[in-house]
């Protein structure tokens, strides 16, 4: 196996629920190496999403730990998680969550911009960006002009475009009809694999989970094997 | 309902506030008005009594004979009154001089004087007094104490001899300010032996009119009460339009802020709403449950506004009977008395406003489709639908507006109708300019600031349904700052200009005002020809300000030996040269003041004949001049003239020429050290009596800035309100940022500098509007308040402070949002 690029060991994460508390993952041990497509495949609620999360530095674990590229994500603060993710990560999410008052462009242009590339620069790199996932020409349009399919491959381009470590995408298909999923989940692939990127997907989707070199199973806030 | 209110805990206690604040500043200036009013009716009513008519004689007063030949010829309905503000151990009171036989028909509290005990002691003890027993108190006095009481100036010994008792509590609030003697006791306390101000009577129409054909003596006059006071009420009703106007203000800011949030509750819960309606909720029922909510919000609201509502209207009455006061009529009488239908009014202006304000939305939310209304683009359509429609009212206002400044009247009320409908249409305008604003400065703050800046105008703009009425209400506010700061301005150096080509003299004397109110008492006999022969004066001007009757009511009159000098007054017109206006004074001609000439319809040509003692004389008007002294006006006559005239030779005032004018300090203190054994008088150099001047000005705008302050917490409440709501939709939007990178300080700079931009746009709307809302408030409002035209001044302060309001307003409400989204971590903003 080649070196490790994420290591999570011993994540713990529960949620009080009335009066009751529950687990959502329990002691659950993860590792990624590099150039790697890892999907993690789970049930509606079997707390994926969160592992991402968490694994993103989005949400924090009650206990355990989270090493991506040597950091320590736990023992970081919330600001700097929040740069590492800004230099180091990329998020595709289910909903696309683009931001509807920036153009195409300026979506796929702001990991740049908060990473202190000059707004000239990283508009240039956000149209190249932009004309490999095929919306060349959709730099100014607003996202709500944009069909589902559209949007998702901006938000793909946003992951992609500062070059992150690791790119971590939640259930990047489940807001798509088959043939466009198919589609993204292509393209994704093909860009993680062009720059010998990382990927985590998460998905409830077997056939999603098939571009993956791993797949893993989500069961009772544990890993397993497929 | 409760869950609603509850999970909307910020929102809904920010709409209380508004409402509670609203309702707080109305009933406040309800009270302080309603005090005034009261105060006022008390002064003239109490001492009229029931008197319907009354006889008066000008400065000179009725000869006491009058009366006698009236109670010989049978007439038992008229008593002799003589009238003057005194101080008792600094106290103002009215001295009320009474004939103690004939007075407790007219006056039910005045029988005191006619019980036996009392009767006895008026007749036979030299400076016999009677006090309300609650005053005596007050004073520390006890029935048969001597006390000191100063008239005009001078200081006279008067004996307690017994302790009026009110029968009920509007005659013991009317008894409190009143001294009461007998007639010759104040003759003598007032100097003016056989004679008395006026005899008060109780006629019927045609007995009115028989007396009045009778000969009463020439140089008499018989009027209905209340004439001589009639000026007086005018201006004061002026001034409580004015107040009233103001609070209004404070509660339509209030109702901005209640419509922004009403308006942001509904489209919160539009899923929700669409839900209950396609499970099968009826319009008529959603449209109840807003209003339900609407009205218990309102309740609340006005309840704690009226408490707050009653402890500020008690600092209020203080300044609002003070301004009267100074300004417009002597006040020594006070009723305070919490007025219930000030209450009453608060009450339902409160919870009526609160539910109109609800109205518009509860019927969007109602008039929702069920699918329509589970969906999030009609909520981002109904932002351009609310431009559209706002910039049509906005349209019907302003023409509304403008059509009520075109109507032929000077009614103060229309005036302030057409203020509101001008201001409110602006507001309405608010939107469109603010979406204008915003694509404005979308490429600005691009190159500023990468794809965040340009995001920052464009997310004001999507988010318009919400801000839109924040940013209306704070420019509202913020421009009635402008236009009041600028009309003050102007008011003020106005009043500089006037000042200094009117108080030409280095000294000036005049006999102690009683209660801030304009001396109109005379100065001792031997004060003139003291004046006169003063080493280092190069000469002396005098002065006689007093009342005279003329054929269009009682006018002050100011009669000057010196009404044109240098040629330095300010005239509005004038039908002859200034270089022959002191012949034509001296010939009998007047000049008049130009709030007279407003208030009387007069103008350059007009005759008014005035009162003499042989006679009206029929004085042609020669000139209007400026004055900003009085809002009810005065006719300036030469004092020779005037002299003939009325046989008045008494003077109140002196103003003197010195030969060194650096001097004049130093000279104050010389005059009134000298002049102390015959009459304390106020001896004020140039500068101090301008100093006074502007601290009385100052005073009388201290009400209006206060409402101003709280009209514009209310609005930054409004704002505060706005991007509460705002955030709650946003949240997702920082969620995505901050999963993108942006860190939590960098989020609350964002939600600071889209604020910001908020505030800007208040900010740079008000200016035109409140440039507007000043050039209307000096050129028409105030000119059909009191009569005053002033010159428009522009100074940078009032722009520049309106400007730092405005963002100092909306950086404060951001303060909390943008602590919340900093607060939160990504995933919950994404949740």
């Amino acid at each position: 196996m080649a070196a490790a690029l994420l290591e999570a060991s011993g994540l713990v994460k529960s949620y009080v629920e009335g009066d009751r508390r529950r687990r959502i993952l329990d002691e659950l041990d993860l590792t990624i190496p590099k150039t790697e497509i890892t999907a993690i495949l789970g049930e509606s609620g079997s707390g994926k999403s969160t592992l991402l999360h968490i694994l993103g530095g989005i949400d924090t674990a009650d206990s355990g730990s989270v090493r991506i590229d040597g950091a320590d994500l736990t023992r970081l603060s919330e600001e700097d998680r929040t740069l590492f993710r800004r230099r180091d990560l990329g998020i595709v999410f289910q909903f696309f969550n683009l931001l509807p008052t920036l153009t195409v462009g300026e979506n796929v242009a702001i990991p740049l911009e908060l990473a202190g590339v000059s707004p000239a620069a990283a508009a240039e790199r956000s149209a190249h960006m932009l004309d490999r996932v095929g919306l060349g020409g959709r730099a100014a349009s607003f996202p709500d002009r944009l069909s589902g399919g559209e949007q998702q491959r901006v938000a793909i381009a946003r992951a992609l475009v500062h070059d992150p470590a690791v790119v971590l995408a939640d259930e990047p298909t489940g807001n798509l009809d088959h043939d466009t999923g198919e589609t993204v989940l292509g393209l994704l692939e093909e860009l993680t694999r062009d720059r010998g990127g990382n990927l985590v997907l998460v998905t409830h989707s077997p056939a999603a989970a098939a571009v993956a070199d791993r797949v893993l199973v989500m069961r009772d806030g544990v890993l397993h094997h497929r | 309902m409760l869950r609603q209110i509850a999970a909307n805990r910020s929102q809904t206690l920010l709409m209380v506030a508004g409402v509670a604040l609203g309702v707080a500043v109305v009933v406040a200036v309800d009270i302080a008005n309603d005090s005034a009013s009261r105060a006022f009716q008390l002064s003239t009513e109490a001492i009229a009594g029931r008197a319907t008519h009354e006889i008066s004689g000008g400065p000179t007063g009725v000869p006491v004979e009058v009366y006698r030949q009236l109670r010989r010829s049978g007439r038992r309905d008229a008593a002799p009154v003589i009238q003057r503000l005194v101080v008792v151990e600094g106290q103002p009171l009215t001295l009320l001089g009474i004939d103690p036989f004939a007075d407790a028909q007219f006056r039910g509290y005045t029988a005191v004087a006619a019980a036996a005990a009392s009767l006895d002691a008026l007749l036979t003890v030299p400076g016999a007094a009677i006090l309300a027993a609650a005053t005596a108190d007050s004073l520390g006095l006890a029935v048969g104490d001597d006390f000191e009481v100063v008239v005009g100036g001078i200081s006279k010994r008067l004996v307690l001899v017994d302790l009026a008792e009110a029968a009920d509590a509007r005659t013991e609030r009317a008894v409190r300010g009143i001294l009461l003697t007998d007639i010759a006791s104040a003759q003598e306390l007032t100097g003016r032996p056989q004679r008395v101000d006026r005899i008060d009577l109780i006629l019927d129409d045609a007995a009115a009119a028989q007396l009045a054909g009778e000969t009463l003596g020439r140089g008499l006059r018989l009027d209905p009460v209340g004439t001589a006071s009639g000026p007086a009420r005018e201006m004061i009703d002026a001034f409580r339009t004015n107040l009233l106007a103001l609070s209004l203000l404070a509660l339509i800011v209030g109702l901005f802020l209640i419509f922004n949030t009403m308006t942001f509750s509904v489209v919160r819960r539009r899923a929700g709403i669409g839900t209950l309606r396609a499970l099968g909720m009826t319009a008529r029922e959603v449209f109840r449950q807003i209003c339900i909510e609407a009205s218990a919000i309102g309740l609340v609201g006005t309840g704690l506004g009226l408490l707050l509502g009653v402890a500020l209207g008690r600092g209020a009455v203080d300044l609002v009977l003070t301004t009267i006061n100074d300004i417009f009529f002597p006040l020594t009488f006070r009723d305070d008395s919490l007025p219930l239908l000030s209450l009453a009014k608060g009450a339902a202006l409160g919870v009526g406003a609160t539910v109109v304000a609800a109205l518009p939305a509860a019927r969007e939310a109602a008039a929702s489709a069920p699918r329509s209304a589970m969906m999030r683009s009609s909520a981002e359509h109904s932002a351009t639908r609310l431009v559209a429609a706002a910039s049509r009212i906005a349209l019907l206002l302003l023409l509304g507006g403008l059509v009520l400044f075109a109507l032929p009247t000077r009614s103060l009320v229309v005036g302030f109708a057409g203020l509101f409908a001008a201001t409110l249409g602006i507001a309405f305008l608010t939107p469109l300019a603010t979406q204008g604003l915003m694509s404005a400065l979308i490429a600005p703050l691009r190159s500023l600031a990468g794809s965040l800046g340009a995001a920052a105008p464009r997310d004001v703009s999507r988010s318009l349904s919400r801000t839109a009425t924040a940013v209306a209400a704070l420019m509202l506010a913020i421009s009635v700052a402008i236009g009041l700061q600028l009309m003050i301005g102007s008011f003020r150096s106005t009043v500089a200009v006037w000042l200094e080509r009117t108080l030409t003299g280095d000294v000036y004397i005049s006999a102690p005002s009683v209660g801030g109110t304009a001396a109109t008492d005379p100065l001792a006999p031997g004060v003139r020809p003291a004046l006169e022969q003063l080493a280092g004066v190069r000469s002396v001007d005098f002065v006689r300000s007093t009342t005279v009757r003329t054929d269009l009511g009682p006018i002050r009159v100011a009669a000057s030996s010196r009404p044109v000098y240098r040629g330095q007054r300010l005239y509005h017109s004038l039908a002859v040269p200034v270089i022959e206006l002191s012949a034509a004074l001296r010939a009998g001609a007047v000049l008049a003041s130009e709030p007279l000439m407003n208030r009387l319809g007069i103008e350059v040509g007009s005759l008014i004949a005035i009162d003499g003692r042989d006679g009206p004389h029929r004085a042609e008007v020669v000139g209007i001049y400026y004055d900003y002294a009085s809002s009810q006006g005065t006719l300036m006559l030469d004092m020779d003239f005037y002299q003939r005239l009325s046989g008045d030779t008494q003077i109140t005032g002196a103003a003197l020429h010195l030969e060194d004018p650096g001097a004049a300090a130093e000279m104050s203190l010389q005059v009134a050290r000298a002049l102390a054994p015959q009459q304390a008088l106020d001896v004020r150099p140039n500068r101090a009596l301008r100093a006074e001047v502007f601290a009385v000005f100052d005073q009388a705008f201290a009400i209006t800035g206060a409402l101003v302050i709280l009209a514009t917490l209310v609005a930054a409440l409004g704002v505060l309100s706005a991007l509460l709501a705002v955030q709650l939709e946003r949240g997702r939007d920082f969620g995505i940022l901050r999963a993108v990178g942006l860190t939590a300080r960098q989020s609350a700079r964002q939600v600071v500098g889209e604020t910001m931009l908020l505030g800007a746009a208040a900010g740079l709307l008000a200016i035109p509007t409140g440039t507007a809302l000043a050039y209307l408030l000096i050129h028409v409002i105030n000119k059909r308040a009191f009569g005053w035209t002033l010159q428009m001044t522009f100074d940078t302060e009032p722009y520049l402070s309106a400007m730092g309001l405005a963002l100092g307003s909306a950086l404060l409400a951001a303060l909390l949002p943008a602590r919340r989204i900093a607060a939160r971590s990504p995933v919950e903003l994404l949740r």
